[in-house]
């Protein structure tokens, strides 16, 4: 579990690094009219992108060895499907949820930068680098 | 009534427990604004007939949809979650409570924490404590049918 939490550590940063990356350099607004709502100056976001993504990659980490003899496939595949089911469950949701309240503009570059940042990177990472 | 399918019996069972859980999530929301209590957070009532009409199709609708596929990630889990029947459906719920509502309640906290607006904060409570009115009622009958449907 140690093993877990500490590369849950490591690909939760980097995972945060490409969402800051994807939501701020104009990747966004190819997905949409709708510019990343800019609230707050860029080194602010990065604290925020990256202390989510350290805090939740720890807990994503644990959940991957909780449940890693259930999830199909092995190594990186295994690492891409547990990132997508996480994504569904996280990311997917709330853009849905944003779409309803009338964000639709939003929710469609939200959920796929966060594919990239989450599903991709964050799967990818935890997969190639944690072995039983 | 049996389903021998686990897939389609967990497909099932999580859309009848989200669409409950939108009701119940709808009522405790409701109940709150009555009682004042989301106020103090500075969100909007929910008291009109309008109004919750409108919490109750929207909750119900995602709740039903993302309930159904929540309901076959817990059918691919089931043995790895701690627990024996109900249990099981009541820790589902509160995993999913706590990578849904309580990880955006904690993205605004740091907004908070960072940027020091202080809507945020009141916006990441009501988050987390949404993450309970609905994603509990939801283990709860998603435990309780998963099992009768056996």
């Amino acid at each position: 579990m140690k093993k877990a939490i500490m590369l849950g550590l490591v690909a939760g940063f980097f995972s945060g690094i490409v969402s800051l990356i994807v939501k701020n350099s104009g990747l966004f607004e190819l997905f949409s009219t709708a510019s990343y709502p800019p609230i707050i100056n860029i080194q602010t976001i990065a604290k925020i992108e990256i202390t989510w993504g350290i805090v939740w990659g720890i807990i994503f980490g644990m959940l991957y060895a909780f449940f890693y003899d259930y999830i199909p496939s092995e190594g990186v595949k295994k690492g891409l499907i547990f990132g997508l089911i996480i994504w569904v469950i996280v990311f997917l949701r709330f853009a849905t949820v944003a779409a309803a309240y009338g964000y639709h503009l939003f929710a469609t570059p939200f959920a796929l930068s966060t594919f990239v940042s989450l599903c991709i990177t964050y799967g990818f990472l935890i997969g190639y680098l944690y072995k039983k | 009534m049996k389903i021998s399918n686990p897939l389609i019996r967990g497909f099932y069972s999580g859309l009848i427990a989200g669409i409950i859980g939108g009701i119940a999530f709808t009522g405790f929301r409701t109940l709150d604004s009555m009682l004042g209590l989301w106020a103090i957070l500075g969100m909007p009532a929910v008291t009109s007939f309008d109004t919750i009409i409108s919490v109750l199709g929207y909750s119900i609708g995602h709740q039903g949809i993302y309930g159904g596929i929540f309901g076959i990630i817990y059918f691919k889990f089931y043995n790895r979650i701690p627990g024996k029947g109900i249990e099981k459906g009541i820790v589902y719920g509160l995993i999913i409570g706590a990578l849904t509502d309580i990880a955006y309640g904690t993205a605004l906290l740091l907004i908070w924490v960072y940027a020091g607006i202080g809507q945020y904060f009141n916006e990441s409570l009501g988050w987390i404590i949404s993450a309970f009115y609905q994603w509990l009622p939801y283990g709860i009958v998603l435990g309780v049918l998963y099992e009768r449907l056996k």
